[in-house]
């Protein structure tokens, strides 16, 4: 499937107080389907995991961390400092077509690894690859739902095509204000977060039928 | 000469510099033995970069935390950081304090990086307050030089 579809499907899945970091690679593609909740890593290759794992560390909203096979393998270093980190509010996506869109798509050496799921499941993340589903439409209808019950440090594959036919949208925000925004978002405690769940309250008339 | 848990209580509790994040170096020895995980957080990272992004998100999340962010590492580092501290920290304006070792040969480059420095002497407590200024006005990382035995 096309990358920027993929991105698409992925993005809107996402919870209103989920945070998406978005890979230096796929930056154009995505500020298609721009949210609030979005940062985008416009100049810097390599640092969009490690910044991921920060904002996870300090906030217990979700953070995704968009990127792409080619980033993957400049830091692999840093995707086990995401699985060891054990942040349960931590999902790095990684859209894999073993090629450099850049560069002409010269191959890289995504596809020599032996098995990925059992790379990233070895270092430490659950392992969920979304291929398949993304493939047949039926399928494709449950990736929301999935996305809404998942649990971290979670490693998300997809395979996407060689081919890039995407719709780039050039960033309209300036680095500080994608920074501001970002701000804003985090400390907006109207939008839901993720991952805390109050204790049930009961009042006294349900304890009393409790009892019973 | 510094007493190491001096300068971590007042760095953590006064300045609120709680999270760091680094690679390990055998020259901060001193400093290491002396961090507690009642007052702060530290992460070793598998590399500079790696740390420095993790200091960043911290810092981006200060504003509700208050929790505020540095990462300690060798001098020889230093070049490693350099393109994400251009494309990166001093683009988006995220201040990180970097506590840097250095000895006398590395340190004479590092005023060739144009990164602002402050070099911390037996008046610790000034100079922390200087570099955090100037982070502060520059929005963005500064260097705390730390010497050959400086920290007892």
């Amino acid at each position: 499937m096309n990358r920027q579809q993929v991105i698409k499907i992925l993005l809107n899945s996402l919870e209103d107080g989920d945070i998406s970091v978005i890979s230096y690679d796929l930056c154009e593609e995505a500020f298609k389907f721009d949210r609030d909740g979005s940062f985008y890593i416009t100049k810097s290759d390599t640092i969009a995991g490690s910044l991921g794992l920060g904002l996870a560390l300090g906030t217990d909203k979700r953070v995704f961390i968009f990127t792409s096979d080619n980033e993957f393998l400049k830091t692999f270093g840093m995707a086990s400092q995401i699985a060891v980190s054990k942040c349960k509010n931590i999902f790095y996506v990684i859209l894999h077509n073993s090629v450099y869109n850049s560069l002409d798509n010269y191959f890289n050496i995504f596809s020599g690894i032996t098995s990925p799921k059992g790379m990233f499941f070895n270092i430490g993340f659950l392992v969920h690859d979304y291929t398949n589903y993304f493939q047949n439409k039926t399928l494709q209808k449950s990736i929301p739902k999935i996305v809404k019950n998942v649990r971290g440090p979670l490693a998300i594959l997809v395979e996407v095509d060689k081919k890039l036919k995407a719709d780039l949208v050039k960033i309209s925000y300036s680095e500080i204000e994608l920074k501001d925004r970002l701000m804003t978002f985090m400390s907006n405690s109207d939008l839901k977060t993720s991952l805390f769940e109050p204790p049930k309250i009961f009042t006294t008339k349900e304890l009393e039928i409790k009892e019973e | 000469m510094v007493k190491a848990k001096e300068f971590w209580d007042y760095l953590c509790n006064d300045l609120s510099y709680r999270f760091f994040a680094g690679v390990p170096c055998v020259e901060f020895k001193n400093l290491y033995n002396a961090m507690s995980s009642k007052i702060m957080h530290y992460i070793p990272a598998v590399d500079i970069n790696t740390a420095l992004g993790i200091a960043s998100g911290v810092s981006i999340t200060s504003m509700n935390t208050g929790i505020k962010s540095g990462i300690i590492f060798h001098s020889r580092e230093l070049y490693n950081l350099i393109a994400n501290y251009n494309n990166f920290n001093t683009l988006y304006q995220i201040p990180v304090l970097f506590i840097m070792y250095s000895d006398v040969d590395s340190f004479k480059n590092i005023s060739s990086n144009k990164i602002p420095y402050v070099v911390l002497d037996d008046n610790f407590k000034s100079k922390l307050n200087r570099v955090i200024k100037k982070m502060e006005k520059e929005r963005k990382p500064c260097i705390l030089v730390v010497k050959e035995d400086v920290f007892e």
